[in-house]
């Protein structure tokens, strides 16, 4: 028995003085030369697994991480989300319908593959843009990236290296979505087929795809003949699902960057000397919706009383730590052409206005028992939200304050497909969503054309926006473009179909080995090539 | 033997049927629209036409008993049909991921037996002594543990502090043996302690009881030696039980690899059903689940072919 207790007294200790050992060895590493040095592998840890590499077909993230670097695509988005060239030099709009892009002369198809035998990989012309285009418009690719090029009536070949887009009306974000359109080739893709072409994929992008195990890595190697030469060897995507697990292989070095650092996390890995951390460029829009189209939510006066009733500052100081999300006034984001933090006129905190605005409408509470009540009838309210931690602390805290007021909740946090589902057939009062409202968000928000599920989910109809939305579309000058979307957002804003809530940022983490890195799932572009120090 | 195990290969048919019934129905009447999920990250706006167009296009707005009869037909044929998610052949995608839930779940049974065999009988050979309650004490822990804290545990302990393990992924065999065997210590670990926590428990349980059997008494006063009547008289005996339950226990590994594999990055079917689940990529999820219960079956067919090597007594015949 002595033994025993000994031995595993002897055992215990020396774990604890191994995991003692473990803690003390992450030093600082030295700070590495400044001059980019080629080759190494680097590891990306990605909470997704990719479902398709066929850049006509994929909806996913996880499937746009791998695509993204093995296709190209005529412009890309910079660190600041500013349009940069990619595949095309330069491009002009000689007027609103018309685009011109010139494309480099020295991008080639990648080769020493079953298509293209080494060294005979044949120039990106004009005519593969076209087909490219054309393919995803086809009805028969029954392509899921169709809404990007949804406005383009015709692509013409000017020469060999000249394409020119037309489109039906004007497209103030065709470019922005033209970032996200990938160039394919017609011979690789027939060469192949389509079922063959999105599990090996071949492209023109900066690197060459060289093996896939499903769900456990994706493994890209350089495309020597690219017109930057990637100073990476080789970048292995592994998806991750679990946050945790991928945090911590992110700290013992089993991956080289992450994205999606939770908010709670950050200040942890910011801490690691080996470690550092990216806020990216733009931040996701969170919100409270309310049913634009049923009682008691459709007056507008009502959910102005709602929206008196909640402090929202209060709410998003408890949910995040400093920096990790900003107070919205509006749907559209930090960073994206509209923003305008001066329409924090628009919302106070005031119970008592709240109380009044209610009694006017006829809410009060005439049997004594706390609740506001009209009509026999106690005002309740069904309140239904997904399950992450932001947006259920969100429910909670309007669910409080509501209930502070004297207003019945019922809240309910839903499994996402399950709350697609119950937004879809109307069955709430007020939803709490959000999504990347990127430059042409309030479109799909709050335009009546697009009302829905996944586009304008709380039924929100008003003729003037639609007008004011239609319009700004049209102007594909951003200076002409801002006063117009800036109108738009300020008339939503009085109509509070939403009660915006945060902006929340996200936040890529990398071992500081990597460099010339600015949070992005692109490693070689004009502006930056991402190398390793060690 | 050869017509007992016929026999029960058609006993599966029916349980297999009965199976596909029930999670088509379970998936059907639970709320999630696997069009409107498909649809959720899209950039823009989709419109309730293209919706609607999308779920006639994929027959969802027939009637069930249509759905089902038309997906059973296709089955029955070999065809498990495409996933609404990715659009690949879903008996392709299963079967690709078949080879690492079963390492994982083989190696996490050779854990468990490794474990709970030798504490087992040392309880039940001394019992009441300090092994005995350490073992105890042990399979006490293990059942309580949850797989998933488990896991981020033995991955912070052993992958960030110690370094010693990789915390995520399986490696590949091209890397080497090594490699693979490396990155399945900890996911193998974690599922198998649960389970042999369990088993331990039952070995002692079992062991205790056959150490009271008249032919124990005897083999000890025949003067065989304390090894010899352990583990040729006491441990055979006491194997049945718990082998039957090893045998029930690989189903509920199946299930626990879901948890593991999704924490470890295992790519495994366990990660395939849960994504699956989440898209209410019905396709999927009827081939995962119908293959995970075919292994189920085949492993309990095992199981009750070993009890004939076990105890002579059982025929089939």
């Amino acid at each position: 028995m002595r033994r025993a207790t000994r031995l595993i007294l002897i055992i215990l200790a020396t774990m604890l003085l191994l995991i003692g050992c473990g803690s003390g060895n992450q030093q600082p590493q030295p700070g590495g030369s400044t001059e980019p040095k080629e080759g190494g592998t680097l590891v990306l840890g990605d909470s997704w697994s990719v479902v398709t590499m066929d850049p006509a077909m994929y909806n996913d993230d996880g499937s746009w991480h791998v695509i993204n670097n093995v296709f190209d695509a005529l412009v890309a988005h910079n660190s600041k989300r500013e349009i940069i060239p990619r595949l095309a030099e330069s491009w002009e709009n000689p007027d609103n319908n018309t685009w011109i892009f010139h494309l480099r002369k020295d991008a080639r198809w990648q080769d020493g593959n079953e298509v293209f035998p080494e060294g005979e990989g044949p120039e990106v012309t004009a005519e593969d843009v076209k087909y490219s285009i054309e393919r995803i418009l086809d009805p028969a690719t029954r392509s899921a990236r169709v809404t990007l090029v949804n406005s383009v009536d015709k692509v013409e070949v000017i020469d060999k290296y000249t394409v020119k887009i037309t489109t039906k009306e004007p497209d103030a974000f065709l470019l922005d979505n033209l970032a996200s359109v990938y160039i394919v080739n017609k011979q690789i893709i027939e060469t192949l087929g389509p079922e063959k072409f999105a599990r090996n994929p071949i492209g023109s992008g900066p690197f060459k795809f060289e093996e896939m195990k499903p769900d456990d890595y994706v493994s890209l190697v350089r495309n020597e003949d690219y017109y930057i030469k990637p100073n990476l060897e080789r970048i292995i995507i592994k998806p991750i699902p679990d946050p945790n697990a991928l945090l911590i292989a992110l700290e013992s070095g089993d991956v080289d960057v992450v994205a999606q650092v939770p908010q709670k996390d950050v200040e942890r890995i910011e801490a690691d000397p080996n470690l550092e951390v990216m806020r990216q460029a733009t931040a996701a829009y969170r919100y409270m919706a309310f049913h634009c189209e049923n009682e008691p939510t459709k007056d507008p006066k009502f959910r102005e009383a709602i929206a008196l009733a909640i402090d929202m500052d209060a709410a998003v100081n408890a949910i995040f730590p400093p920096g990790m999300a900003e107070r919205a006034y509006g749907p559209v984001c930090p960073n994206i052409l509209g923003y305008d933090p001066s329409l924090s006129r628009y919302w106070e905190y005031n119970p008592e206005k709240a109380l009044d605005i209610l009694a006017e409408l006829g809410y009060q509470d005439t049997d004594g028992d706390g609740y506001l009540d009209k009509d026999g009838k106690p005002l309740t309210l069904r309140i239904i939200a997904p399950q992450d931690t932001n947006r259920t602390k969100l429910s909670v805290i309007v669910a409080t304050s509501l209930d502070e007021l004297g207003i019945k909740t019922e809240v309910q946090n839903l499994e996402w497909g399950t709350l697609l589902s119950e937004v879809e057939k109307g069955n709430f009062d007020i939803h709490i969503l959000g999504g990347y409202s990127g430059p042409n968000g309030m479109l799909f928000m709050f335009h009546s054309r697009n009302r829905g599920p996944n586009g304008n989910s709380s039924l929100y109809s008003n003729p003037e926006v639609d007008e004011l939305l239609d319009r700004a579309i049209a102007l594909v000058n951003p200076a002409e473009r801002e006063p117009v979307w800036k109108q738009a957002q300020e008339l939503i804003v009085q109509d509070k179909p939403h009660i915006p809530a945060y902006h929340e940022y996200f936040f890529f983490a990398y071992n500081k080995k990597v460099q010339d890195y600015y949070g992005s799932f692109q490693f070689v572009t004009l502006e930056n090539n991402v190398w390793l120090s060690e | 033997m050869l017509k007992f195990i016929i026999r029960r290969l058609l006993q599966a048919i029916p349980t297999l049927l009965g199976i596909s019934i029930v999670v088509f129905l379970m998936v059907h009447l639970a709320p999630g629209d696997p069009v409107l999920i498909m649809l959720g990250s899209q950039e823009q706006a989709i419109t309730p036409e293209r919706i609607e167009e999308l779920r006639e296009e994929w027959g969802f707005n027939d009637p069930l008993y249509v759905q089902y009869w038309r997906w059973l037909k296709n089955a029955l044929r070999g065809d498990l049909g495409k996933s609404i998610y990715t659009g690949q052949d879903v008996f392709k995608t299963i079967v690709e991921r078949i080879p690492a839930t079963l390492l994982l779940t083989i190696s996490s049974m050779i854990v468990a037996i490794a474990i709970s065999l030798p504490v087992g009988i040392i309880s039940a050979v001394r019992q009441y002594s300090a092994w005995d309650y350490i073992g105890m004490v042990g399979a006490l822990l293990g059942v309580s543990m949850p797989a998933f804290w488990l896991a981020l545990l033995s991955m912070y302990v052993f992958s960030l502090k110690l370094g010693w393990l990789p915390a995520t992924g399986m490696g590949h065999f091209s890397q080497g043996l090594g490699t693979v065997i490396k990155h399945l210590i900890l996911p193998s670990f974690t599922l198998g302690f649960g389970m042999a926590a369990m088993t331990t428990r039952l070995t002692r349980s079992s062991m205790l009881e056959v150490f009271r059997q008249d032919y124990i008494r005897t083999a000890k006063a025949k003067g065989l030696s304390e090894k010899v009547v352990i583990y040729r008289h006491a441990l055979k005996n006491a194997l049945i039980p718990i082998v039957t339950v090893i045998g029930t226990q690989f189903g509920s590994l199946l299930g626990g690899a879901v948890v593991t594999e999704t924490i470890f990055a295992w790519p495994g079917m366990g990660r395939q059903a849960i994504a699956s689940i989440q898209r209410r990529d019905l396709p999927m999820i009827q081939g995962n689940v119908l293959l995970m219960c075919l292994i189920f079956v085949l492993v309990n067919l095992i199981v009750d072919i070993s009890y004939t090597w076990l105890d002579p007594r059982i025929r089939y015949d």
